[in-house]
């Protein structure tokens, strides 16, 4: 231990390296804003970031998804082309139908409107004992799914047979046919229960030339969808904008006048509230004539209530803070204090106030669409494409689903983005 | 407590006054005359307008209208000869009722349990099933939700009809598709509400003493977490009357709303205000009945009626 003592040291180690101002003053890490470290924590936010960049990709593609299929097909939100009715993404020549089996089985002429049923049948009879006769396919069908030619399939029973040897010598005519003409797609008879189900077959195939499919006019959905989204976006944030413009001017005079001022003019709002907004929304759109301006000027002066209560109580909080008793010894005027110092400090809670208003602006066009107040007839929007997707959703359930996924979709990710933009407006929750 | 129910009542006549005013005002600036038609005669017309006051100056016509509205007179239809808006309201409105209540009660009493549960099991599986509960209630709007589960649970699985008839089961579809995003919203506060009571020294306090988990939760823990949730109960329920007018429409129910979109449809003015005025009220009597509520539980607001300000 002797060799640790103290004197043993090499007093040569110990140089006095003197003050160095320069470097304990350097600025080490950039100084952020409050927006910047907002900005960084909402970064970390995985959810928001999605919802946001999903917003995004909404919003670019409903600038140039148009674009896109008008170059390429020329079709437009309003083309219409009868022809091409109702088609699905998924194209496929397959058909099927389930009829009744009942021992007694008599069709004159049967061709079902539905989807999955273009197989016609004409005089298909089942007695006890006789012929049974199908036609399958029909040459004059113009419909997408048509086929070129007509076959006939026909078998003789008697009263020996049951059910399923009547199935099994209708699936044996179907393969002898198959077997002299490989043009024919084959045909498969199967019996559940009372039903007798048949089955044309086929190949699926993806939609070139109508990526979503279409409506009931044959209008081309992909466009529709991304026009749709222009009007649904359109309306949803002009709408926000407005209402929360009038909730600023309302909500900063109330809460800086404060007083006999403010007592009033927060009664009229209270009275306002109580009022459902969407029974506003009706009585004033049965006034107007419906179009884009009439639901944008209806939505914000329906709905800057709880804005103008957001800035109303921001102000009162901020109006006694010391920068603003500066501006006023500065001899600042009322509008200047509220627009220039107020204002801009209550925008944290703002913003997520007009996230958060989007969706249900989107929400709100929709009701309206459904109840016939929303966009006129050609027009598309996501509210008149869920209403219409919902009136044909039995036989065609991609018309409601693609829709009803984007409309999901985008009021999620708003509603997450406002999540995420408060936790990290929040300075309570800074790290 | 007196003066905080005369109060609310106070406001919520005069919120009723509001309206009413607004809707004649409306009425009055519409460009189309329920008489306007070309084939009526012109001596027809003027024995009509006689008959429905509309030739007396416009304040006389909004006193009589004032004064029919306190008798509780809501006028007549203009395109169903002769029917009054009550007697159309008293026939259709019990339909809507039927499932306006019963989605009112699956939302409160789901969407309480729901967020007590998922507070009590933070950040676990049930906690974890609430939020997706919430969010789905939150982003997938009534027009898309309904016909889906009319389509899945209805079509392919058979389990419910799909349109509204005698039997109660048939009512299941709708009142849950009204309820759902109501149950979303008081599920989610619930849930928030009670995380926040739960760290509060009072029930630390409560733990400390040695009472039961079960009396700390009934007795400490949910009294005081469903104050915020009973505060938002009245817009829930104002949303449910509205959010029935597309309901009835998809699931074919005979009620008013089905009335309402069809006399939008046929642009029948008087029946859309009149409907209109009497959801309101509706509206407005619900919030009522939620606000005396409030004040009935708040220990607060009894000692603040009691002191007399």
């Amino acid at each position: 231990m002797a060799d640790l003592n103290i004197q043993n040291i090499d007093p040569s180690k110990f140089t006095h390296v003197g003050k160095n101002i320069k470097e304990s003053q350097a600025i080490k890490r950039e100084s952020m804003s409050y927006y910047q470290d907002a900005l960084r924590r909402l970064k970390k936010n995985i959810p928001a970031m999605i919802s946001f960049w999903i917003l995004v990709f909404f919003m670019i593609m409903a600038i140039i998804g148009p674009i896109i299929s008008y170059k390429l097909y020329g079709h437009t939100y309003k083309k219409q082309n009868l022809q091409e009715q109702n088609q699905t993404p998924f194209m496929s020549n397959a058909r099927s139908i389930t009829m009744i089996a009942n021992d007694v089985f008599d069709y004159d002429d049967y061709s079902s409107n539905f989807r999955k049923s273009k197989v016609t049948f004409r005089n298909v009879r089942f007695k006890s004992a006789g012929e049974i006769a199908f036609k399958i396919g029909n040459a004059s069908e113009e419909s997408w799914q048509g086929d070129k030619k007509e076959y006939e399939l026909r078998i003789t029973v008697d009263n020996s047979d049951t059910w399923n040897s009547v199935v099994k010598k209708l699936n044996d005519a179907g393969e002898k046919i198959l077997n002299e003409d490989p043009d024919f797609r084959g045909i498969t008879f199967t019996k559940k229960g009372r039903n007798l189900t048949i089955k044309t077959h086929g190949e699926k195939w993806f939609n070139k030339k109508y990526w979503l499919g279409t409506d009931e006019f044959g209008r081309d959905l992909w466009t529709r969808l991304w026009e749709g989204a222009r009007v649904s976006f359109f309306i949803a944030i002009t709408s926000v904008l407005f209402s929360v413009l009038i909730g600023i001017v309302y909500g900063g005079i109330a809460g800086y006048k404060g007083g006999k001022v403010d007592t009033f003019m927060m009664r009229i709002v209270e009275i306002l509230m109580t009022v459902p907004s969407l029974l506003y929304i009706i009585l004033l759109l049965t006034v107007m004539e419906p179009g884009l301006k009439p639901i944008i000027i209806v939505l914000s002066c329906t709905s800057w209530m709880g804005t103008a209560r957001l800035v109303r109580g921001e102000v009162m909080r901020l109006k006694h803070s010391e920068y603003v008793i500066a501006a006023q010894a500065l001899g600042a005027d009322t509008k200047r204090i509220l627009f220039k110092h107020l204002i801009p400090n209550t925008m944290g809670p703002l913003l997520v106030n007009m996230t958060m208003m989007v969706p249900s602006m989107i929400f709100s066009e929709a009701f309206l669409s459904f109840i016939g107040l929303g966009m006129p007839a050609p027009f598309a929007s996501w509210g008149v494409l869920a209403n219409q997707g919902a009136n044909v959703f039995r036989q065609f359930p991609h018309q409601l689903i693609i829709p009803a996924v984007v409309i999901s979709l985008t009021m999620l990710s708003f509603n997450l983005l406002g999540d995420g933009l408060r936790d990290a407006l929040d300075p309570r929750l800074r790290q | 407590m007196l003066r905080y129910i005369v109060k609310r009542l106070f406001y919520a006549i005069l919120t009723l006054f509001v309206i009413a005013s607004i809707t004649f005002f409306l009425m009055k600036i519409l460009p189309h005359n329920p008489f306007n038609d070309p084939k009526i005669k012109p001596e027809v017309r003027a024995a009509l307008e006689k008959k429905y006051n509309l030739d007396k100056p416009i304040l006389v016509q909004y006193g009589l209208y004032l004064k029919n509205l306190v008798k509780g007179d809501l006028g007549i239809s203009m395109k169903e000869a002769g029917r009054s808006v009550n007697a159309i309201i008293r026939e259709n409105f019990p339909n809507s009722f039927a499932i306006g209540w019963r989605a009112a009660v699956f939302a409160t009493v789901f969407g309480l349990l729901l967020g007590i549960v998922a507070a009590l099991n933070h950040e676990g599986l049930l906690d974890y099933l609430s939020i997706l509960i919430a969010i789905i209630g939150v982003s997938i709007p009534s027009i898309v939700l309904g016909p889906i589960l009319a389509y899945f649970l209805g079509v392919e699985l058979g389990w419910f009809p799909v349109t509204v008839n005698e039997s109660e089961w048939s009512l299941v579809l709708p009142s849950v598709t009204l309820g759902l995003g109501s149950l979303a919203l008081i599920s989610r506060l619930m849930r928030s509400s009670t995380l926040e009571v739960m760290g509060q020294d009072y029930i630390n306090t409560a733990k400390a003493k040695g009472l039961s988990k079960g009396e700390i939760i009934w007795g400490h823990v949910i009294r005081n977490a469903i104050m915020p949730v009973v505060t938002v109960l009245g817009p829930t329920f104002a949303s449910l009357i509205t959010g029935s007018i597309v309901i009835e429409n998809i699931f074919a129910v005979a009620g008013l709303g089905k009335y309402f979109v069809k006399s939008i449809y046929e642009s029948d003015y008087s029946m859309i205000m009149g409907i209109t005025i009497f959801y309101a009220a509706l509206i407005i009597l619900s919030m009522l009945l939620v606000d005396i509520i409030y004040g009935l539980i708040d220990p607060r607001l009894r000692v603040k009626g009691k002191g007399g300000k």
